[in-house]
C-alpha cells in the first residue's frame, strides 16, 4: 500500500511539472502588441526630439526600428496629454469624435462661465479668476486624486476592506472617472457639457461631488486603519 | 519475600512486536521546501501610512496639509515596488552568488533537484 501511495506521488509531481512547462509557454506568448519587443518607443514632442538631438542619443537610435505615434498625439501647441486621456475615458464605445465633441464644448461652457464672473466681479476679483479650461480641468483633477484606496482581502473567512497605497496613474484614472461620475448623475434634459463644466468648475475649488468622494474614501480608508497591516504581511 | 512496590506501580514496557512499525510515506525528507514563510521578511510602508491617518485626523481630513506624509508613502511604496520588481526578475534569472546563506525558497528548490536527498 505504501509503495503505491508514493508511487502515486511520484505520478502526480511529474504531471506538475509537465504543468509548469506548458504554462511557461503560454506566458511567452501573451503579448498581444503589434509590434515586437525590439521596437522602442520614440517621442512626438518636439522640445524632446531636440533634447535627442542635441545630446547624441538620435545616432544611436539611428537605426532601432520606433513603434509610430498614436493618431491622436499631434506635435501641436494646444496638445495636452491629460486632456487626451481624459477625452479617453469620457469615450464609450470608441466614439473618439464625439467624446473629443463633448469635452471642446465642455471647455466652451468653463469658458463662458468663467467669463461672465469675471466680467460681473470688481477689478480686484478679477486676478483671482482662471479662464483657461484646461487649466482648471488639471486643477480639477489634481484635487480629487485619491491617496488611498479600499481593497477587500480574504484573512480568515472574514473580507477585510484594507487600506492600500495607489499608483499615481490609478490615482489618476479613479479622479478622473468620479467626475465623469458626477457628470453623468443629471436630468435626461440636461447636457452632459453643461454638468460636466460644472463639476470640473467645482472640482478646481475643490468642492463638489467628486471632491467629496474623494474624502468619505479616505475616511473609510481611516476607519478601517486597523487593517491596514494586511497589506504587508 | 515482599514484593517491590515500585515495579507493581510502574507500567509494563509495551511488546515492541506486537505493533510494527509501517512506514506510510518515504523515510525520508521531501527534496522541496516550500515557500509558505518567505514573504514575512519584506517590509512594508505600514509606518508612513500610520502618519498619513495622524495627519489627516489633525487637519480634518485636508489633504493640503498633508502633503510631506502623502510625498513619503508615495516615495516609500513606488520603492517598494521596484524591490519587489528587482526581487522577482533575479527570481526568475535564478541567480545564485556562491557561498550565499540567506537562499530563496526557489533557489533551495532547484539546488535540491541538482542535489537530491535519497
Amino acid at each position: 500500500m505504501a509503495i503505491f501511495r508514493t508511487l502515486l506521488r511520484q505520478v502526480t509531481f511529474q504531471k506538475v511539472l509537465l504543468g509548469t512547462k506548458r504554462s511557461g509557454v503560454i506566458s511567452l506568448t501573451n503579448n498581444y502588441s503589434l509590434f515586437p519587443s525590439t521596437f522602442i518607443k520614440g517621442t512626438f514632442i518636439p522640445s524632446e526630439q531636440n533634447k535627442l538631438k542635441e545630446s547624441g542619443e538620435l545616432q544611436k537610435i539611428a537605426h532601432i526600428p520606433i513603434k509610430p505615434a498614436f493618431n491622436d498625439e499631434t506635435s501641436s501647441e494646444f496638445y495636452d496629454p491629460i486632456v487626451r486621456k481624459f477625452t479617453n475615458y469620457i469615450m464609450r464605445k470608441g466614439k473618439k469624435v464625439l467624446a473629443r465633441n463633448l469635452l471642446e464644448k465642455t471647455f466652451e461652457n468653463v469658458k463662458r462661465i468663467q467669463l461672465e464672473k469675471y466680467n460681473s466681479s470688481s477689478f480686484e476679483a478679477q486676478t483671482e479668476i482662471e479662464l483657461n479650461p484646461t487649466v482648471i480641468l488639471h486643477q480639477a483633477l489634481a484635487n480629487c486624486k485619491p491617496v488611498l484606496e479600499l481593497m477587500p482581502m480574504r484573512r480568515g473567512g472574514v473580507r477585510y476592506q484594507v487600506p492600500v497605497p495607489i499608483r499615481e496613474s490609478r490615482s489618476a484614472f479613479l479622479a478622473a472617472r468620479w467626475i465623469i461620475e458626477a457628470a453623468k448623475d443629471k436630468e435626461r434634459t440636461i447636457h452632459l457639457p453643461e454638468k460636466l463644466a460644472w463639476e470640473l468648475i467645482e472640482a478646481s475649488k475643490n468642492q463638489g461631488r467628486a471632491v467629496r468622494r474623494k474624502q468619505e474614501l479616505h475616511k473609510q480608508c481611516e476607519a478601517n486603519r486597523a487593517y491596514a497591516h494586511y497589506r504587508w504581511s | 519475600m515482599r514484593p517491590n512496590i515500585q515495579l507493581l506501580s510502574a507500567r509494563a514496557p509495551q511488546n515492541i512486536k506486537k505493533v510494527p512499525f509501517q512506514p506510510i510515506l518515504p523515510m525520508a525528507l521531501r527534496n522541496k521546501v516550500s515557500g509558505k514563510y518567505d514573504k514575512q521578511t519584506e517590509g512594508g510602508c505600514l509606518y508612513e501610512i500610520s502618519l498619513l491617518f495622524a495627519c489627516m485626523q489633525k487637519n480634518a481630513f485636508d489633504e493640503s496639509l498633508c502633503s510631506h506624509e502623502i510625498n513619503n508613502l508615495n516615495v516609500c511604496y513606488s520603492d517598494y515596488l521596484s524591490k519587489r520588481r528587482t526581487r522577482k526578475a533575479d527570481q526568475e534569472k535564478g541567480i545564485i552568488t556562491p557561498g550565499e546563506k540567506n537562499l530563496t525558497h526557489l533557489q533551495l528548490n532547484k539546488f535540491l533537484k541538482r542535489f537530491p536527498n535519497v
